[in-house]
């Protein structure tokens, strides 16, 4: 019961859209959400190989076919690639250069689909690893211009990619089981002396190689982040990756480093409006617009 | 009898009075984080109402929250239309604090930042999706158009058939190119502007009324 409404305290299934009209009991649409049972392995060896009975052991949290029905397996499997280097970011603009028949229609009917521009830059996105990439990312998305030959060859990598994304998909499927759900570490002792940015719903990206991590650091397999791993870490990385999941509109990559799925923002009547810490959101029902559709 | 007729009659003026003028046109602002949109939203407002809708800065993402100012009646040659202006939140793919620490901002603040420039543009897609009636579409003309952002942005509108203006802003700057903006979309009409300046603001103003009445 990893959600739960935090005016009336009734729970919901991971994944349930009953909370996205607001809590059937009292209306609300303030819910926190709250990790699943944990497995306590205070032990939990670093190995890759020892996460995977546990993701087998919440399967509802780490099998992309039973991610929440908001979240698309193919697109989660793509997210939790750390450095899939399949497109840029201007390849999403290329994609939808058309406007008319456009991304609108496309985005309702072909959500599902996987193949929306947002999408394949999610995919390029997923470099959460150094500060370098994130700079010239972040520099791309807020001004940069692809060139005819840049869009071509964009084109033409969005093409492959969505070839390769199933087999993208299943080749991380263990770690990102591992950095999902599974909060393997004891159950937190809240976080008391962690860097309130940490609890920024971040980090969604980074768990994968930190996670196992948590008890015996083993250096060599934390290539991706270098921020001290502690059982708050990997339990807050754990959770922001599940609401990663929930919500794959607004993808978090770290502290302060959001990824926001255009397309997915806008086919959505309800919406975030609140990102908190600690897994708290809020959300804007539709009816709160009055809207009639 | 005279008294009842001459009742219904006023109470008939009063209800064309009220409804003869349709609904105001809600406008939203929409385009890259530091296109000028605030600055434009600003001198609108300013011109026609006296009164401003938010504060401006050259730091991405200022405006986090969409603004809204109502019931601006603009007049240009005989139109005239009265519209509702929504100043929205740039709109970008990425949100990263570390942009707002190149304008000496501290790393929480940056963060802070960060998160709700993202739900800003969270907000400024859903108004996009509800609640706006045609869009003014600003660009700076010192940047490339050829974003995903802008292609996305004005594919959904050209979707939704919802009336667009696109505005070149900054063109004061020596570095404005219009003509790339108007090759980037030459579906639409591109109108140059400065509205720091307040250059070419009678040809905006103008199209406003053409567009949206």
């Amino acid at each position: 019961m990893p959600h739960e409404c935090t005016t009336c305290g009734r729970q919901f299934d991971d994944g349930s859209k009953e909370m996205l009209s607001g809590c059937p009991n009292c209306g609300g649409n303030k819910f926190q959400f709250q990790p699943p049972d944990r497995s306590p392995e205070p032990d939990e060896p670093a190995s890759p190989a020892d996460t995977d009975p546990v993701e087998s052991e919440e399967p509802s949290l780490t099998d992309q076919s039973d991610a929440p029905s908001t979240a698309e397996p193919g697109e989660t499997a793509a997210a939790a690639e750390p450095a899939e280097p399949v497109s840029d970011p201007e390849s999403a603009g290329d994609v939808e250069p058309t406007g008319g028949t456009g991304p609108a229609d496309n985005a309702v009917d072909a959500a599902p689909a996987e193949s929306t521009p947002a999408d394949e830059e999610f995919r390029d996105a997923e470099i959460a690893d150094d500060t370098g990439a994130e700079n010239s990312a972040q520099r791309d998305a807020r001004s940069a211009a692809a060139s005819p030959d840049e869009i071509d060859e964009a084109r033409r990598r969005v093409a492959d990619a969505e070839s390769e994304a199933p087999s993208d998909g299943e080749s991380e499927v263990p770690s990102d089981g591992r950095g999902r759900g599974t909060p393997q570490g004891p159950p937190t002792e809240t976080p008391s002396g962690a860097d309130p940015d940490e609890f920024a719903l971040s980090g969604a990206l980074g768990p994968e190689d930190d996670e196992p991590v948590e008890k015996q650091p083993v250096a060599g397999s934390a290539p991706e982040r270098e921020e001290p791993v502690t059982d708050e870490d990997t339990d807050l990385r754990a959770l922001r990756e599940e609401l990663n999941q929930q919500f794959e509109s607004i993808k978090i990559t770290a502290p302060g480093q959001y990824e926001l799925n255009l397309m997915e923002l806008y086919d959505r009547k309800e919406y975030i409006i609140s990102l908190q810490e600690d897994g708290r959101y809020v959300i804007e029902m539709a009816d709160d617009y009055g809207i009639d559709d | 009898m005279g008294l009842l007729t001459s009742l219904k009659d006023s109470i008939t003026r009063v209800t064309d009075g009220l409804f003869a003028s349709e609904e105001p046109k809600r406008i939203g602002i929409y385009g890259p984080p530091n296109a000028g949109k605030t600055t434009l939203a600003n001198r609108i407002a300013r011109d026609w109402t006296g009164d401003a809708v938010g504060p401006e800065s050259h730091i991405p993402h200022e405006t986090r929250r969409a603004r809204r100012k109502e019931g601006v009646t603009i007049e240009r040659d005989g139109k005239e239309v009265t519209i509702d202006i929504v100043d929205t939140p740039g709109v970008a793919t990425k949100v990263d604090y570390e942009e707002f620490l190149e304008h000496d901002m501290e790393k929480e603040d940056a963060v802070r930042r960060s998160r709700e420039a993202t739900e800003g543009v969270a907000e400024a897609m859903h108004w996009l999706r509800e609640d706006v009636d045609g869009v003014i579409y600003v660009l700076d003309s010192t940047d490339d158009p050829f974003t995903q952002v802008n292609t996305m942005l004005i594919g959904i509108i050209e979707s939704q058939e919802l009336p667009v203006l696109i505005l070149a802003n900054k063109i004061d700057k020596e570095e404005s190119d219009i003509q790339r903006i108007a090759n980037a979309f030459p579906q639409h009409e591109t109108i140059p502007l400065s509205a720091l300046e307040g250059q070419n603001m009678d040809e905006v103003y103008e199209k406003i009324a053409e567009y949206f009445s």
